[in-house]
């Protein structure tokens, strides 16, 4: 029942993000707030995804994902996640899950899986740059879309990062996965940028995922 | 309250008994050949012991059976549907596809998709990737590979080597691009490595899409794996299910695939042209 409930509002929350307002868009991420401290649980910012491939690569896939650097602290501390340590691998019970469902001739019996756990990082991130502090989910807002992206990528996964603020003063190097509203395109040496309230901004893929690097004016 | 509990895997016995035992397979043949050559010193002294010693082997292997389970047919179903793959010119692939993202609240959202991937050895691919969320097409004609969100109008460009097994190590590990089923690119080739499979096992049949699909289930890096393969002479894949085993909400990425062999493809789909809304931006690359 209480999930039920639960299942309600997380709807409604992604009906209300999907409001293709830019207004609504701008408030939500100028304002500094976003669906996570909204939430009041960070309950809307997305710590990873599944895999979409096997992988294999003689291992090295998996080595460069466990070698990833440790989250940042503001993705453990800028929403209250309550008190569930998501790291401690040691701390994972000791409940039979083979007791939950009959697993058929799959069941590989109580293999202890504890040391997986690992934090599969943010592999192409600099991790000097400014980061913004806003955890919400709505990346890589297609246009026309108003919503965004909750794909795991590899940089979603350890960062978070918000909608740019519309304020002055973004420092060099600071990642956003949306521009604040009304920042025209503005072309230059065979490549697209934005510019607005003073800050130039980059867009670029990270993996398959739009952000925005905040620049140096690049003319 | 949710029912953590029963996402938690298990501190298990066997686990333990793998742990002090080491359950590998030469752990498991030098345990038995330590039992065989009990059972031949045995022998000398009474023949009624060494027959008892011989069960004793049996049971041996028994066990280590059980603590690790890589079935040669299963692995063997996997070489076969490869070299398969390997056998086609070109190829469309259509998957609907589903994958969940973990909320930090540890809760699992199902995002629905689908992945077509048009493909002509050895060098030429095209792959329209949509999500609830995102629009991307990946475009590769053997000289330049393009990455177009057609929402967004930004496409990254960028040089490309001459064939597709050398792009696919250019996409995953350089660009990051996470491509679902790019393993469709490995499959057949040395990157596949079945020797990391950890297990492997024959689950039986089922029926997809109106095929007969025999399913299989692999450990494999920090995923568990399933995949049916179709039966008869064109063993292609007819579904993957990918649990991530990294995260303890532990999502799942799946794919029903519909198959086209050897289509004809217009060349000019391989290659991305701007349109005049289209703007150019860059591509990060991976820092490892």
């Amino acid at each position: 029942m209480i999930r039920s409930i639960l299942s309600l509002l997380l709807a409604f929350a992604v009906t209300s993000a999907l409001t293709p307002d830019p207004a609504e868009a701008q408030r939500r991420g100028g304002g500094g707030g976003g669906h996570a401290a909204r939430g009041g649980g960070g309950g809307h910012a997305a710590r990873g995804g599944a895999h979409q491939s096997v992988g294999g690569g003689g291992g090295n896939r998996s080595a460069a994902r466990s070698a990833g650097a440790q989250r940042p602290a503001s993705a453990n501390t800028g929403a209250n996640r309550g008190s569930m340590d998501r790291t401690a691998g040691a701390n994972r019970g000791n409940v039979d899950r083979t007791a939950g469902a009959d697993r058929g001739n799959v069941d590989r019996g109580n293999v202890d899986r504890g040391d997986r756990n690992v934090d599969r990082g943010d592999r192409n991130v600099d991790r000097d740059t400014n980061i913004g502090s806003n955890n919400d989910i709505n990346i890589d807002v297609d246009d026309g879309w108003g919503g965004g992206d909750w794909d795991y990528h590899p940089i979603a996964a350890g960062v978070a990062f918000g909608t740019a603020a519309a304020v002055t003063s973004a420092a060099i190097g600071s990642m956003y996965y949306s521009l604040p509203s009304s920042c025209p395109p503005y072309p230059y040496g065979g490549y697209t940028y934005h510019y607005c309230n003073n800050v130039w901004y980059q867009p670029q893929y990270s993996g398959s995922t739009v952000n925005y690097v905040v620049i140096d004016d690049p003319r | 309250m949710k029912p953590l509990a029963l996402r938690l895997p298990s501190v298990g016995i066997a686990a333990l008994a793998c742990l002090v035992a080491a359950c590998s397979p030469n752990a498991a043949d030098n345990a038995a050949k330590e039992t065989a050559e009990k059972a031949a010193e045995a022998a000398d002294a009474s023949a009624d012991v060494a027959t008892a010693a011989a069960g004793a082997t049996t049971d041996a292997a028994d066990a280590a059976t059980t603590a690790l389970v890589v079935d040669p047919a299963a692995i063997e179903a996997l070489e076969k549907m490869s070299a398969y793959l390997r056998t086609l010119k070109s190829f469309e692939m259509e998957a609907t596809t589903t994958a969940d993202t973990v909320l930090e609240s540890g809760q699992l959202v199902q995002f629905g998709g689908k992945v077509i991937y048009r493909v002509r050895q050895p060098d030429a691919v095209q792959v329209v990737w949509d999500t609830d969320r995102k629009h991307r097409t990946l475009y590769y004609d053997g000289k330049n590979l393009t990455l177009y969100a057609p929402r967004m109008k930004y496409y990254a460009q960028t040089e490309a080597p001459p064939t597709i097994r050398e792009t696919a190590v250019l996409i995953e590990d350089k660009l990051g691009l996470d491509l679902p089923l790019v393993d469709l690119f490995r499959w057949g080739t040395d990157s596949a490595d079945t020797a990391s499979i950890a297990s492997g096992i024959v689950v039986g049949p089922a029926t997809i899409n109106g095929a007969r699909c025999m399913q299989y289930a692999f450990n494999q890096n920090d995923v568990d794996w399933q995949i049916f393969i179709q039966e008869g002479d064109k063993p292609v894949p007819c579904k993957i299910v990918i649990t991530t085993l990294s995260d303890e909400a532990r999502p799942q990425f799946s794919a029903t695939l519909n198959w086209k062999e050897n289509p004809s493809f217009s060349p000019a789909i391989f290659t991305f042209t701007p349109g005049k809304d289209d703007q150019r931006i860059k591509i990060a690359e991976v820092q490892s």
